[in-house]
């Protein structure tokens, strides 16, 4: 069956304990993917725009646990 | 900790669309009712690079201390959570000096708490805006 098109906040928020490895990295997701990610978000941006110049991208830094406990 | 260290979140985050006069992007922001201005983290103000700063230096003083930011006009700033989705025109907002001040995007009483009533419904892990 078709995956149906998320937004990608929408996708990132439904990946909960699966987002473990981008712990502390900002990722680039597009399409129900995170096509890059990394520690530097200018670097992953840029890969991720060269690739899709067209799209609108959704980035976030993914949080580690000090991060959470606001 | 990495690698499944990822713990379930219960932030009031929301989808958001950033516009500076020739770039835009979609990022996650923070709903908080305890800060006075709205903040972009800096990681995300460089990736648009068309942002015009104030010579002016605002100190922020939030719970992890304080720190100076810079000051500069959105485009446009638009919630996608909400139905119809709210714009914001030229707003302002703050950008930390320092990389890795913030995590995201922090949407505080200066714009979105002026045009909504926002209300956390937290045993149904529900953040609802409602139009003032």
């Amino acid at each position: 069956m078709k995956k149906s098109k998320v937004s990608g906040f929408e996708y990132v928020m439904s990946l909960g304990d699966k987002l473990g490895e981008y712990v502390e990295k900002w990722i680039v997701v597009l399409d129900n993917k995170i096509v890059a990610s990394g520690e530097n978000l200018k670097e992953v941006y840029k890969e991720a725009k060269e690739k899709h110049p067209q799209e609108t991208l959704f980035v976030m830094k993914v949080p580690a646990d000090k991060v959470m406990v606001l | 900790m990495r690698n499944g260290a990822v713990r379930t979140l219960l932030l009031p985050l929301v989808h958001v669309r950033i516009e500076s006069p020739e770039e835009h992007i979609e990022t996650d922001a923070l709903v908080d009712s305890g800060a006075t201005r709205t903040l972009i983290p800096k990681e995300i103000a460089e990736i648009l690079p068309s942002l015009k700063y104030k010579e002016q230096r605002a100190e922020v003083t939030g719970a992890g201390g304080v720190f100076l930011a810079r000051v500069t006009r959105l485009k446009k700033l638009t919630l996608k959570n909400v139905t119809p989705f709210a714009n914001f025109v030229e707003t302002e907002v703050l950008v930390p000096e320092h990389e890795g001040t913030l995590p995201y995007v922090i949407l505080g009483r200066d714009y979105v708490f002026r045009r909504f009533d926002i209300t956390f419904h937290e045993k149904r892990r529900k953040l609802a805006f409602t139009e003032i």
